[in-house]
This record gives structure tokens, sequence and C-alpha cells, in this order.
């Protein structure tokens, strides 16, 4: 009889064992992001306001290179600027799109599965599918947000496929990653035909109505042609430097629906 | 509530944020992930309940999981050697068995065993962790050099955790 109670103990704690990691599986692996992230927006108000409180007691070791690479987007824009100041701006209608910026709580980068969590949330009008842009190019998705904070999907996670296009020509790509390596992605879906050379400009198509047209993405930084599709094989050096990113921009577009319903047959992302 | 729970909560807080919010922003290279929270249940008495250390298990992965907004992936490591723990200590165990009522220590184990111990409960973490991270086998001995390099570095910061720990 003990024997026979030993081994039900036994046998309990193995089905408990295979019952939780079922669980924890399913959690990760699920397809549907709701479920995949209510859990973390029912959590992300400790683990964010720790790391937000971290934060604020680390950041002045990091204020240098955040007031750099806000100077270097200042002269950007700036730059920018002097070149629509010399033509009359007629009066055009407004595009819908608007920015709100967000600071970076926590970010993760030399995993796969990468995600950036911001200082943002429902309360400041933030949802799902907004686009994201830091100081120097696109940042990601964000793909669920809680009250407060939001989860990001950035460029750097196997998951994420954004429309872009070569900035000379406007040939039409799909960008994607899958290296170990945060300042670089994979480019694919630009025909072989098209002329292409070592340091052609990358940036967002503007299709999906995420992004506005012209986002800066990167760098084209090699590149091969695969001889059996006739298509390229681009690796692309990404302006957004994610190890020191801190301040983001969260683009709303008020006329997205409209701007999707005009284009019915282009992809979502 | 005892001395004892009030430092394994103390330790489990520690491990987290430590894990959380100093090893997770270090890059040395983009191959090297330090894991260094798994020292929580590494230290946890030896005859601790079976299922109260899965229940830990499970609590720490998704602490971490939340912090890292990876719902599963940690807390399915964790669990496994929340798991596999009880049958570590059974293969490892000395001849004349341990001694009660002791957590797993380099000053109550040995050095050697404790290390046999830690590397071999880091590896099973890392290397469920890794694959998982990354959605499976694609990239198969890319994502192994990741694990065994990990493990080293894990390694050894979690044998300096454990020293600071056993001074205090």
């Amino acid at each position: 009889m003990k024997n026979l109670l030993n081994f039900i103990i036994k046998y309990a704690f193995t089905l408990t064992f295979i019952l939780i990691e079922i669980l924890c599986f399913a959690l990760v692996f699920t397809q549907n992001s709701y479920q995949r992230f209510s859990f973390i927006n029912s959590t992300n108000r400790i683990s964010g306001t720790i790391s937000q409180q971290w934060n604020s007691i680390i950041e002045y070791t990091r204020l240098k290179s955040i007031n750099d690479s806000l100077s270097k987007e200042n002269e950007r824009l700036m730059n920018n600027l002097e070149k629509y100041r010399r033509y009359e701006i007629p009066e055009i209608e407004h595009s819908g799109y608007k920015y709100v910026s967000a600071k970076v709580v926590s970010s993760t980068v030399n995993k796969k599965q990468n995600y950036i969590t911001i200082n943002k949330g429902k309360k400041h009008g933030i949802e799902p599918e907004m686009g994201v842009i830091g100081p120097n190019g696109i940042v990601g998705i964000v793909v669920s947000t809680s009250n407060k904070y939001s989860t990001v999907l950035p460029i750097i996670n196997p998951n994420s496929r954004v429309s872009v296009k070569l900035e000379k020509n406007d040939y039409f790509g799909s960008l994607s990653w899958e290296s170990q390596n945060a300042n670089q992605a994979f480019l694919s879906e630009i025909p072989g035909y098209v002329s292409v050379q070592k340091g052609d400009v990358i940036v967002t198509s503007g299709f999906s109505a995420i992004f506005p047209d012209g986002v800066p993405v990167g760098t084209i930084n090699s590149f091969i042609k695969n001889q059996s599709t006739d298509f390229y094989e681009i690796v692309v050096d990404l302006y957004t430097d994610f190890y020191n990113l801190s301040y983001v921009y969260v683009i709303t577009n008020s006329n997205k629906s409209e701007q999707l319903e005009m284009m019915p047959n282009t992809e979502d992302e | 509530m005892s001395k004892t729970n009030i430092k394994y909560i103390l330790l489990f807080i520690f491990a987290v944020l430590c894990q959380t919010l100093i090893f997770d922003r270090l890059y040395f290279t983009n191959y090297i992930n330090i894991y260094i929270y798994i020292l929580f249940l590494l230290l946890l008495p030896i005859e601790t309940n079976k299922f109260l250390v899965l229940l830990l298990s499970l609590i720490l992965g998704l602490s971490i999981d939340t912090f890292n907004s990876t719902p599963g992936i940690h807390a399915s490591a964790t669990v496994l050697i929340g798991f596999l723990r009880p049958s570590i200590f059974r293969l490892y165990a000395p001849r004349d068995g341990y001694e009660p009522n002791k957590f797993p220590s380099i000053k109550n184990n040995g050095f050697y065993w404790f290390l046999k111990y830690s590397i071999s409960l880091i590896l099973i973490h890392h290397i469920l962790l890794f694959f998982v991270d990354a959605y499976g086998f694609s990239h198969f001995f890319l994502t192994l050099f990741r694990i065994l390099i990990s493990s080293v570095f894990s390694l050894i910061f979690i044998i300096i955790g454990h020293l600071l720990i056993l001074r205090e």
C-alpha cells in the first residue's frame, strides 16, 4: 500500500510538471497575440514601474550618448526642413500621421525573441499596429498595450515583417530578421533585374499605413542574387542603434482605415 | 514566517532584479546571454517539497518573462530544471546520503559536487531556453554555440554569486 501511494505521488509530480510545461509552451507558441500578451499586459505595471525607477537611477551614465543621438536627429530634421523652406507650401490636407514621444522602459537586444517596452499606453492613445521610430530610423510595431505601457515588436525579432523600398528607384521588398546581430536585417523580394549597390538607402514604403512613406531604415551592406529565384538576398545595416535606444516616437495615423481601403490588395504589415 | 523563508524571498527578489536590471542589459557579444537568476532554484534546500519547487520555478520563470515581454520562454526552462532537480540530487548523491536540513552549497557538499550539480542544471536550462527562444532547430549549430558559451559565463557568475551569498 505504501509503495502504491509512493507511486501515485511520483506519478502526480510528473503529471503536474507536464501540465505546467504544456501551459508554458502554449504561452510561447500561441498564434493569437491577444492571449499571448494579455499576461504581459496584466503584469507589466509592476515590471514597468521597477524598470522605470531603475532607469531614472542609471540614466545619468548614458546622458552623453542620448544627447548625441538627439542632437544628430535634430541636425537631420533641420536639414530636411531647410529643403522645404525654399518652396511656398500650399495648403495641403493633413496627412493623418502624428507622433507621440515615448521613453524605452526596457528592451532586449541579444536574444531572438526581442521585445521593447515603452512608457506610453492606452491612456495616451497608443494602440496595437502603430509604427514606432527612433532618432535614426525605424524601430518596430506596437503589438499590445496596457494602460500605461506598450510592448513593441522591434524589427530585430524573427516575427517582424516590414514593407520597405529602395529610396533611389522605389522597388519594394520585405524586411525581416533572423541574424544574431542587432545591427543588421535581411531584405528580400527585390527582383534580380533591379540595379543594386552597396550603400543604397532603404526606407519604408508607406504601403501598410503603419509607417509613413520614406522613414529611414538602413543602407545595403552586401547582396547576392539567388540564381534559382532571380531575387536578391540583401543584408541591410540598420540606422537604429538598438543597443542605446532611449527615446522613440509612436506614429498614430487617423486616416489609416481610409488609406487601407484605397489599397485593398497590399500586405497588412 | 521563519528566518530562512524570508532569506529565500529576498534571494528571489534579488535574483529577478539582478537578472533583469543588470545582466539582461549587458552586451559582450551577441552570442552571450548570462542567466544568473536560476541560482535561486539551485540554492533551495535539498528536501524542499517537489511540488513547491515546481511552483517556485514557474513563478521565477514568469517573473523574468514579464520583464522581457516573452511569456512562457523562461518559464518553460525553469519548470524543467525544477522538475529534474530531485533526479540530479539522486544521480550525484554521496554514498551516505545528504545531510538533513542543508541547502546545496560548496560549503556543505564540496566544490566538485557543486560544480557538477550547477553545470548539469545550467546546461539543461540553457538548452531548452535557447532552442525555445530560437523557435526550434533552424540554425542548430549556431544555437548550440550560444548555449555552450553562455553556459560557461552563467556558471562563472553563478559561482561568484553563490560565494557572495555564502558570506552573508
